[in-house]
């Protein structure tokens, strides 16, 4: 397993950062991607992702998650919050003026393909509706009004179907809802 | 006492497992930061499963960050890490994802509000360079009928396929092609001839039919109209942008249906107007 790289860009060492991006890029691109409606919509989400990632690389502990998995919820969030923002504005297509060769071949060879795995296999302990309704939400990223359409289900059954999944998964992902001690000091 | 404890917390775990998979309202979030005053709950911790989750439904080989893209988050991430380095700045630890509410809440002394200065400048630069950047690649001289002729110049992985009707009146004389390219993400539908529609009582809608994923959910392409007002004066035809809402990481098959003004989330294929099926491999 790779040293944790996230403590010490948190330290400022300017080294970290390519390492960190390395690692992490094609994380938080595939993620962006999958995400945006465009091209140029998914540059200017990983560069406000990575914006994100130094300023809070000093909340990364590794008792609590796995670096990857840190990495792509702050991914996540702000991939959420852009697709809430646009929603409520009129897409546009900007065609690209094209993009340089990928800097790899995207393929990471890291710590958390055992995670994922690992994710994977537990995620088909959950029911099928509530495996479903999370799929479409977390990653096709539809609103829980959109599914609801997309199923022919009542919304709040949607709703619920997310809930009880989304606390399924905790557990088996063994995520603590309690706070550490630790982390609430002031 | 111990009842509304338990409500409280219920509604906690309600509002930050719907935060998780979709985003909560700005309502529903000022909500949640209410409750989780003083609350011994973890507010990451669905976050943290959705994450995992996210990369678990992730199929197929993660994509490389573009090398320009990654030379420009490297060249400003050293330019803001040197700033904490020379000690004009240095990142707070957070608890949530508002930051804005976060920097009104620490502020304490002039080392704080100087910090605090240094932020905004900061993000006023990301923000300005971001918007020059945006200016540069957007191209608003030009028309559809022209971005669609530099994307099959320029696009490598360009694919042209021809519209077939699909049975509706509407698509009937319609004749034309789609034209996509998955590395750019973009592509245009032309037409001829197809029925003018009331913008009024329905409007066309694009489907994309993605290889990589479940046939009964295909994209939605975006709702456009046709009539006099669309036509190209110069080529005759109509070129319609396609608004993708997700990424399309394998196109199939691009359909047209009619449907209710606005266009809707999912499609009771009632009125398929037109569709454009790539080829089998080697077919």
């Amino acid at each position: 397993m790779a040293d944790c790289i996230l403590p010490k860009v948190a330290l400022g060492q300017t080294d970290a950062i390519d390492e960190c991006l390395s690692r992490y890029g094609g994380l938080v691109w595939s993620l962006a991607r999958r995400r945006s409606p465009t091209l140029s919509d998914a540059e200017d989400a990983v560069q406000e992702i990575f914006v994100d990632l130094w300023r809070s690389a000093n909340r990364f502990d590794e008792a609590v998650a796995s670096e990857a998995t840190f990495v792509a919820m702050i991914a996540r969030r702000r991939l959420v919050d852009r697709g809430r923002k646009q929603q409520r504005t009129i897409p546009t297509t900007p065609i690209s003026s094209g993009l340089d060769q990928a800097a790899s071949d995207g393929r990471s060879p890291m710590c958390f393909d055992e995670d994922i795995d690992r994710a994977r296999r537990q995620m088909e302990l959950l029911r099928p509706d509530e495996r479903t309704v999370l799929e479409l939400a977390i990653d096709r990223g539809l609103s829980n009004s959109q599914i609801a359409e997309y199923l022919k289900m009542p919304l709040g059954t949607v709703k619920t179907h997310a809930r009880r999944g989304m606390t399924r998964l905790r557990e088996l992902f063994g995520q603590s809802p309690r706070q550490k001690v630790a982390e609430r000091a002031p | 006492m111990s009842n509304q404890l338990d409500h409280k917390l219920q509604r906690i775990n309600e509002l930050l497992a719907e935060r998780a998979a979709f985003g909560l309202s700005d309502d529903d979030q000022r909500t949640l930061a209410g409750l989780l005053a003083d609350s011994p709950v973890d507010p990451e911790s669905f976050e943290r499963t959705a994450a995992l989750a996210a990369l678990a439904f992730h199929a197929g080989p993660l994509e490389a960050l573009p090398e320009r893209l990654r030379d420009r988050i490297a060249a400003g991430a050293r330019e803001e890490v040197g700033r904490r380095e020379s000690g004009v700045g240095s990142v707070g630890r957070t608890t949530d994802n508002v930051p804005v509410v976060e920097l009104s809440s620490v502020v304490r002394g002039g080392a704080r509000y100087r910090e605090i200065v240094a932020w905004v400048v900061a993000v006023a630069c990301l923000l300005l360079a971001m918007f020059v950047l945006r200016r540069e690649r957007a191209s608003p001289l030009l028309t559809p009928v022209e971005e669609r002729a530099l994307l099959l110049e320029r696009a490598p992985d360009v694919v042209k396929i021809p519209w077939a009707p699909a049975g509706d009146p509407a698509g009937k004389r319609a004749t034309g092609d789609v034209v996509w390219s998955t590395e750019n993400q973009a592509g245009y539908l032309r037409f001829k001839g197809l029925a003018e529609n009331d913008p009024k009582n329905n409007q066309y809608q694009l489907w994309i039919f993605d290889a990589t994923q479940d046939k009964r959910y295909p994209i939605d392409g975006g709702v456009f109209d046709f009539g006099p007002a669309s036509v190209n004066k110069v080529t005759g035809d109509t070129v319609v942008p396609i608004r993708a809402k997700l990424r399309v990481a394998s196109p199939q098959m691009f359909a047209v249906t009619v449907e209710k003004p606005g266009g809707v989330v999912v499609s009771s294929r009632n009125r398929l107007a037109l569709i454009a099926e790539r080829a089998a491999p080697g077919g």
